[in-house]
């Protein structure tokens, strides 16, 4: 099992533990014990996000150790997402998830997201 | 039916009576508006009127707080007084009973572990005692406590109901007279608790001055155990000295009776030995004596007697010579034969001689071993007879002197046993009196101070209670003022109200018949409205009786009809991109030979470029995001919930995917990226998940959907990572 394999595991693993709301229980709705969009919630996200990065760079690792090269973009993708989760705090019980932090984690998918799809299509 | 055909007729046909009825709501609104203006400024004529009269009614309900406050001082100052009294004597109680535990003359020191019990339950009764009064404390100042803030919320209460009465007139004098009631039952409530709290002080203090009394009893009865132990303790004591000084006595004489009878029968056997020994060496002397004797005699006789061989030998011989001379032939084998026997007999006589020097040597060396044995087993013996006996008689000796001085020491111990149990018992006897002073001290001061406590307990719900009940007969005094006030003005607004009430009927009778039509033309539009709305939401084809059916087919209308509204927007807007486009390079070519023309007569490239970016931002006012948002909304919208998300997903790709990226260079490149993530069916699914990801603005209410977005994408990723690690092998 190389790094690769235990770091997509990692972030299946993370990406699994991020809870799933039940609909229609938003924020600033009527609080349920269950129904509410915590901080915790989004420190498994960012948490989650973290794993994601360190997969897409293990396997990017792996595309310059085989065809010797690197794919043009995916390390400034990659950098970026990490700047941008590096600026998200970690959030404490009943801490304000402001909309800048959250803001952050999209901003960061996106990038992510890109360094994947960037990945994908270098492959022949 | 066709959906693209009826659906707008029916929005029409709704969008009239609304645009009616919102028509009469706002005429409705604005008559209402009229009357209110009238009513509020009655209503703020009656909130000054009581106002005026909500100022006497909090001064009194201030004075009644301050009453109250000054009571429960007074009640802690007095609880304070009660403690400081209780103190001293509590204090003193404790130092005798300190001083008797463990003072010079304590407990401690002479039975510490009887002692340690006694204190233990000396300690524990009086941690219940000030356990008790402690929670009696706690429990009065709980019930103070609990009064306090009752009596400061019928405060707060009051105080909220005069603020409603002086804000919302008549109404809020009948619930500030309910909220006033409340209050009173509310003040009665805490009074009968404070009576039940001060009943469950008086039951707790009686509960602990018993406890403390049996505690007391408990220890007096442990006390005279204590004495009676000591008692039995002390006799066990002297009893063991003595049995124990018997048997030492017993086991010395035991010792020297069971020592001396075997040296004396050592002796006996020594002496019995060494006379055999004696009477066998003289006999075995006396008869080598006498042996000796006869064997001389034996060999002297035989040699010089009568008859020997000296005396008789020359006769014998010469006539043995003689006779052999005469007898020749006979005489010499008789001669030879004689001295042959002479010889064998002197041999014989020799080997007897040499075996008898030989026995007898042996004998001598034997006795002389024997003897010389006997010295040493004797000398031994005696050695170690002597070395016993000496050390038999200092250990006697030390015995002897040990054992006097033990008796010695005991008889001493038990003289400073007896002194000190004594002096123990006559201590403790003075202790115990001391104690049993001190408890009957501290019992009468516990009762006084009880006693006192019990008063104050009971002059203080006294003293509260008759400044409670002046303050009912205060309050209730406002009440009755308040309650004549608030009827004469409750007579005067529900004059008003009725004169309100009849204005009010008569001016809303007109509109009340404006609304009736109004309601009616709405019935009949509703009517009008209703019968197709119903015939298409509940008819034999309607929503509601073939939903599934009838939402398949309208799902696939809806997206063949999307498509093809997609396909022939698309070529439409082709169509239009190319005139435009033939139109732009037109303009392009028009521009650049005007700009040509301009350039000759001297305008800059600068001017062609400006209108140039100005051209490009037409083309993308007239193609780009507005129109987008514009179909987007009217395909989305409010009117999105006639079409599931299958159909909006369908024309979303279809309006806003392939054909709509035609449009533009960044459309083409995502249509090209989707085209190739068609390819594995994961990309599409992650594009448009992506695409539900939104950032949010600053204080905007974040959605579940928003939320698990983020998961939903996160999972698709896990998927595409393993694509990638899957085509990228090892």
């Amino acid at each position: 099992m190389s790094g690769a394999d235990i770091a997509i595991t990692i972030f299946e693993m993370k990406t699994a533990l991020v809870r799933e709301v039940p609909p229609g229980c938003d924020e600033g709705a009527e609080p349920e014990w269950n129904c509410y969009v915590y901080a915790s919630d989004y420190d498994s996200v960012a948490d989650a996000l973290g794993a994601y990065a360190d997969a897409v760079e293990q396997l990017h690792g792996i595309y310059k150790q085989k065809y010797g090269r690197e794919v043009p973009g995916v390390a400034d993708d990659l950098a970026e997402a990490r700047g941008l989760l590096s600026q998200i705090p970690k959030h404490r019980s009943g801490d304000l998830v402001t909309s800048e932090d959250r803001n952050r984690m999209v901003w960061a998918l996106n990038a992510l997201v890109r360094a994947t799809l960037k990945l994908e299509g270098a492959l022949p | 039916m066709s959906f693209t055909s009826t659906y707008p007729t029916n929005f029409v046909k709704l969008a009239y009576p609304k645009r009616v009825f919102i028509v009469s709501v706002s005429d409705l609104a604005r008559g209402a508006e009229r009357l209110g203006r009238a009513a509020s400024l009655r209503r703020r004529d009656a909130g000054r009127g009581v106002e005026k009269l909500a100022k006497p009614v909090s001064k009194r309900v201030g004075d009644a707080g301050r009453g109250l406050d000054r009571l429960s001082r007074a009640t802690a100052k007095r609880l304070c007084e009660v403690g400081k009294t209780l103190e001293k004597p509590l204090r003193n109680f404790a130092r005798r009973v300190k001083d008797a535990a463990f003072g010079d003359y304590g407990f401690e020191t002479v039975i510490a572990r009887w002692y340690k019990v006694v204190c233990s339950d000396l300690g524990r009764s009086l941690d219940r005692l000030s356990r008790a009064v402690s929670r009696a404390y706690r429990d009065l100042g709980r019930g103070l406590d609990r009064l306090s803030k009752i009596a400061s919320r019928a405060y707060r209460d009051l105080g909220r109901g005069a603020d409603r009465l002086s804000k919302t007139g008549a109404r809020a004098y009948k619930d500030l007279g309910r909220g006033l009631d409340r209050a009173a039952k509310t003040a009665s409530k805490p009074l009968r608790d404070l009576g039940k709290g001060l009943d469950r002080v008086s039951g707790g203090a009686a509960k602990a001055c018993r406890e403390l009394g049996r505690g007391l009893d408990r220890v007096s009865r442990a006390t005279a155990r204590l004495l009676w132990d000591a008692g039995k303790s002390l006799d066990g004591l002297a009893r063991a000295t003595y049995k124990t000084t018997r048997d030492l006595g017993r086991g010395l004489d035991g010792l020297s009776k069971t020592a001396a009878k075997p040296l004396r029968d050592l002796g006996r056997g020594l002496d019995r030995a060494y006379g055999a020994f004696a009477k066998s060496l003289r006999d075995a002397g006396r008869g080598l004596d006498r042996a000796y004797r006869v064997f001389a005699r034996s060999l002297r006789e035989a040699l010089f007697g009568g008859f020997g061989l000296a005396a008789t030998g020359g006769k014998t011989l010469l006539d043995v010579v003689l006779v052999a001379d005469r007898l020749a032939g006979g005489t010499a084998r008789l001669l030879r034969d004689a001295g042959r026997g002479l010889e064998r007999l002197s041999k014989t006589a020799a080997r007897i001689c040499r075996e008898t020097g030989k026995g007898l040597e042996r004998i001598s060396r034997a006795v002389s071993w024997v003897r010389r044995e006997w010295c040493k087993g004797l000398d031994w013996v005696a050695k170690t007879t002597s070395k016993a006996c000496a050390d038999l008689g200092k250990g006697l000796d030390r015995v002897s002197v040990g054992a006097a001085k033990a008796c010695r020491e005991l008889g001493r111990g038990l003289d400073r046993v007896s002194k000190t149990a004594a002096k123990a018992a006559r201590d403790l006897g003075r202790g115990l009196d001391r104690l049993s002073k001190a408890t009957s001290k501290a019992y009468r001061e516990t009762a006084g101070g009880l006693d006192r406590l019990a008063r104050a307990v009971v002059r203080q719900p006294l003293d509260a209670g008759r400044g409670l009940d002046r303050l009912s007969k205060a309050v209730s005094g406002a009440y009755r003022d308040l309650g004549r006030g608030l009827d004469r003005l409750s007579r005067a607004v529900s004059k008003v109200a009725r004169d309100l009430g009849r204005g009010l009927d008569r001016a809303s009778r007109a509109p009340a018949k404006a609304l009736a039509e109004t309601a009616r033309g709405l019935d009949r539009a509703y009517r009008v409205f209703a019968r197709p709305l119903r015939d298409a939401l509940f008819g034999d084809y309607g929503f509601a009786i073939k939903p599934a059916y009838w939402y398949r087919v309208a799902c696939a209308d809806a997206g063949r009809a999307a498509e093809w509204l997609g396909k022939a927007a698309s070529k439409s807007l082709r169509d239009i991109g190319r005139g435009l486009e033939r139109l732009a390079r037109g303009f392009g070519r028009g521009l650049a030979d005007i700009a040509r023309g301009l350039d000759r007569v001297g305008i800059g490239r600068g001017f062609l470029r400006i209108l140039r970016e100005a051209l490009a931002a037409a083309e993308r006012l007239v193609l780009g995001a507005p129109i987008k948002l514009n179909l987007r909304e009217a395909l989305f919208g409010d009117f999105s919930f006639v079409l599931g998300l299958p159909i909006k997903l369908n024309l979303r790709e279809a309006l806003f995917g392939t054909h709509w990226s035609g449009l533009r260079h960044e459309h083409v490149r995502r249509m090209a990226d989707a085209a190739r993530a068609v390819e594995t069916g994961v990309t599409l699914r992650f594009r448009l998940l992506c695409e539900y990801v939104r950032t949010v603005l600053p204080y905007d209410v974040i959605l579940a959907a928003d939320h698990n977005a983020l998961k939903r994408v996160m999972l698709c990723a896990v998927e595409k990572l393993k694509s990638i690690r899957s085509k990228l092998g090892t």
